[in-house]
């Protein structure tokens, strides 16, 4: 195989050859090195890459494999990091300069890492995001779309989409909020997988808002996913939020039948507004459910439009206290937009705060009714596609308008490619499940991405130079 | 209720903020949606009877 098209491949697709020892880690991680030389100054998809550290894990991953120690399908298989993920000896930013993240260097990696590293997993590099995953990149560049470097990425976990869509990288780790794993996912056409808050541990990255926070995958594909949940999900007595619950074979229903499934179609609100692209995107996409057997039923989320303001008083009263100390001792610091951000959540009352908690309550059981008797729902994961750079500061607060609900309901959610505009711009579609139901999610997901296909779209930046090197 | 820099002003006082007029427009900018948000579910969700969540974790193991 054309060393350059060992990029390409998925997690799904490079295990096997790591396994039978077709392709050594060594050689994967150095192709990936080569990919970051390459195109890292344009896309700032890392802040922080670690080539000694790096090659020295794939070594011993490599050895292991040759003594016939292989721990499975992530063995060897090189990721990135979001630089909010504590990777002990390697530095973790959050993009800030605040509480001297600048110069940080961990001495323990969050239990993600933790569990990644054990299943053989390869840090190959810290990705971008936005500063403490809230605010902007105005401290260590400026990550760019591969689809089109004019264009934003999406966030905050940028720099793991770019990665992927990049293929400068075989698999990422993301964050989620109010919808970065699923954002730039969309914007960037990988697969961004928020799952039922529980199942991740938090510990070991400063938390943006400890009632929403999801650590989680970001992959080439949904099979990709279903393999690194069944790596980092279970209980972790460092997080108390984590469920004592079994974990599930997170690749269980993968390839099952969806034929006789049911999604409901939230019309108002969820289809309102759309750039006319993705309407007819996300339109084609029902057609193909539809075709693969699953009955589409039209439902509605009542107060809709007020998840956005009640998710963004928690969001922020909770981002406040927990930046307090570093928003009195070193304002300077911070940049604006993050700044401006975080110090709102001062300005709320206790009162705004438990009447957004009282009316997340209601909206779960909200939610909980309409999706009744179905096995989720389908809907544009962003309203617009990935906008330019300069028209960035509006649209980013506007483009989590879909992505908040299941943020706020606590329900697993993923992103997965649903097409392109005419100007070559992925669009994304998100399905949202039951809390608990993950497998279900990620079945469905499966079963629309094998029978659509473009996840095989490759950006053409990704092509350049491997072309020219390799006839490719 | 619909806050103003006037309003920003006083908050800030009363809660021992000292930031200048240039950081409360830009925080004004992005309160203001929220507290127009917080003030409709007042007004239009029946929210009698809902607690909050005993605990941060939204739904746990009783989903």
């Amino acid at each position: 195989m054309q060393r350059e098209r060992l990029a390409l491949l998925g997690v799904g697709e490079l295990a096997p050859l790591l396994k039978q020892k077709d392709v050594s880690p060594l050689e994967v991680v150095d192709v990936f090195l080569e990919r970051a030389e390459r195109l890292n100054g344009t896309l700032h998809a890392f802040i922080t890459v670690d080539p000694e550290q790096a090659r020295a894990e794939a070594r011993a991953a490599e050895q292991a494999i040759m003594r016939g120690e292989y721990r499975g399908p992530l063995h060897g298989i090189p990721v990135v990091y979001k630089d909010i993920l504590y990777t002990k000896g390697l530095r973790t930013t959050a993009h800030t300069k605040v509480g001297g993240y600048e110069h940080f260097v961990p001495d323990y990696d969050a239990t993600l890492v933790e569990r990644m590293k054990a299943a053989g997993a390869i840090t190959l590099a810290k990705a971008n995001t936005y500063e403490f995953a809230v605010g902007g990149m105005e401290h260590y560049g400026t990550a760019r779309n591969p689809w089109n470097p004019d264009c934003w990425p999406g966030g905050s976990s940028s720099g793991s989409a770019v990665a992927l869509a990049a293929h400068m990288t075989t698999a990422a780790i993301g964050h989620d909020t109010g919808g970065s794993l699923r954002i730039p996912a969309a914007f960037c056409g990988v697969v961004g997988y928020r799952s039922t808050y529980g199942y991740v541990s938090r510990h070991g990255y400063p938390p943006l808002t400890w009632s929403k926070d999801v650590a989680g995958p970001m992959t080439k594909t949904v099979a990709d996913t279903a393999l690194i949940m069944n790596a980092i999900a279970g209980h972790d007595p460092r997080d108390r939020s984590t469920t004592t619950r079994p974990v599930p074979d997170f690749t269980a229903l993968l390839g099952k039948d969806v034929k006789g499934m049911r999604l409901g179609v939230p019309r108002v609100f969820f289809y309102e507004d759309l750039h006319p692209d993705v309407a007819a995107a996300l339109e084609r996409a029902l057609a193909e459910f539809a075709g693969l057997g699953v009955e589409l039923v039209e439902i509605e989320i009542p107060h809709a439009d007020l998840v956005g303001p009640a998710a963004y008083v928690i969001m922020f009263a909770e981002g406040a206290a927990i930046h307090e100390l570093e928003l009195d001792r070193e304002p300077q610091n911070f940049g604006t937009m993050t700044y401006h951000r975080l110090e709102q959540g001062r300005f709320l009352t206790a009162v705004e705060y438990i009447r957004a908690q009282r009316f997340r309550e209601w909206m779960i059981r909200a939610v909980n009714e309409r999706l009744a008797g179905l096995d989720g729902m389908v809907m544009p994961t962003v309203a617009f596609p990935a906008y330019r750079l300069d028209d960035r500061v509006g649209r980013q607060f506007d483009a989590p308008r879909f992505t908040r609900l299941a943020s706020f309901t606590g329900q697993p959610a993923i992103s997965i490619p649903c097409g392109f505009t005419q100007e070559g711009m992925p669009v994304g579609m998100m399905i949202m499940g039951h809390a608990w139901q993950d497998e279900k999610v990620l079945q469905l997901a499966h079963a629309y991405e094998q029978a659509a296909g473009w996840h095989r779209r490759v950006a053409p930046i990704a092509l350049e130079g491997a072309a020219e090197k390799e006839g490719v | 209720m619909k806050p103003d820099l006037d309003w920003m002003r006083r908050f800030a006082d009363v809660a021992g903020l000292n930031l200048p007029d240039e950081d409360l427009q830009g925080i004004l900018a992005q309160i203001a949606p929220l507290k127009e948000g917080m003030a409709r579910i007042k007004n239009e969700v029946d929210l009698r009877g809902i607690e909050p969540p005993l605990t941060f974790v939204p739904r746990g193991d009783d989903a």
